[in-house]
C-alpha cells in the first residue's frame, strides 16, 4: 500500500475513549487506509475530486474521516462510541 | 444583524411588505426532534438532493438492527443525519464545510491541512450540538 497511513486530527482525538473503542478505531482505520491505497493508486499525483467526508460504522463505532489522497493518508476527524 | 428588504412594487396605501433575511449564520430551521418524520422533513428542506441516500441508509439501518437484534444501527443513523442537518441548516457553515471538502484536493499540503482542520471543526461542532453538549 505504498506510503498510505492513517492519523487523527486533532492528535488527541482519541483521548478519553475506552480502550475497546481505541482498538476498534485502530483496526478500522488500518483497513480504510489499505482500501484507499488500492482505490487511489499513485495518490501523490492525484488531480481528481477528493471523496469528501465519509462515515464508517462497525459494531459500536461510528467514525468520520477524510481522505487526503495527495498526502496518501486518511484522517479521522470524529469518533462516536455507542458503547 | 438583520437586513430588511423592501420589495419594490408592494407599497400599498401606507403599508409595505418586507422580507427579512437573518444573519448568514442564522439556521434555516431548528434542529429537528429525533424522530423519523421530523428528520426526514428536515433533510428534505436543507439538503433535498440527499433524500435518496437518506432512504437507502434508513433501510440499511433498520435491516441491520433486525439482523443484529440491536438498536445501535438506528441510533447511528439518527446521529449521522442529525449531524448533516446541523451543518446544512446554516448556509454559511455548509458553504465553508463543502469548500473545505474540495480544498482537501489542493496540491499545497498546508492548504489541505487547514481544510482538514476546518472540516473537522465543523463536523465535531455539529456532533456536539446534536448530542446536546
Amino acid at each position: 500500500m505504498a506510503d498510505w497511513h492513517w492519523e487523527c486530527d486533532p492528535d488527541d482525538l482519541l483521548d478519553g475513549l475506552p480502550l475497546k473503542a481505541v482498538q476498534a478505531v485502530e483496526e478500522l482505520s488500518r483497513e480504510l487506509a489499505v482500501r484507499d491505497s488500492m482505490i487511489f493508486q499513485d495518490g501523490a499525483s492525484f488531480t481528481g475530486m477528493p471523496p469528501g467526508l465519509r462515515i464508517e460504522q462497525r459494531g459500536s463505532l461510528m467514525l468520520s474521516y477524510l481522505t487526503d489522497v495527495r498526502g496518501e493518508r486518511i484522517v479521522i476527524i470524529q469518533v462516536t462510541w455507542f458503547g | 444583524m438583520r437586513r430588511a428588504i423592501l420589495l419594490a412594487g408592494h407599497r400599498q396605501e401606507g403599508w409595505q411588505v418586507t422580507v427579512t433575511y437573518g444573519d448568514r449564520d442564522e439556521p434555516l430551521i431548528p434542529l429537528p426532534e429525533m424522530t423519523l418524520p421530523r428528520l426526514r422533513s428536515a433533510v428534505s428542506i436543507v439538503a433535498p438532493s440527499l433524500l435518496p441516500q437518506f432512504f437507502e441508509e434508513m433501510q440499511q439501518a433498520f435491516t441491520q438492527a433486525g439482523d443484529e437484534d440491536s438498536v445501535t444501527p438506528i441510533r447511528m443513523f439518527y446521529r449521522r443525519w442529525a449531524v448533516t442537518v446541523a451543518i446544512e441548516r446554516r448556509p454559511s457553515v455548509a458553504n465553508r464545510f463543502h469548500a473545505a471538502e474540495l480544498a482537501i484536493g489542493d496540491p499545497d499540503s498546508d492548504v489541505r491541512a487547514r481544510a482538514i482542520r476546518e472540516a473537522g471543526d465543523i463536523v465535531r461542532a455539529a456532533h456536539r450540538e446534536v448530542a446536546g453538549g
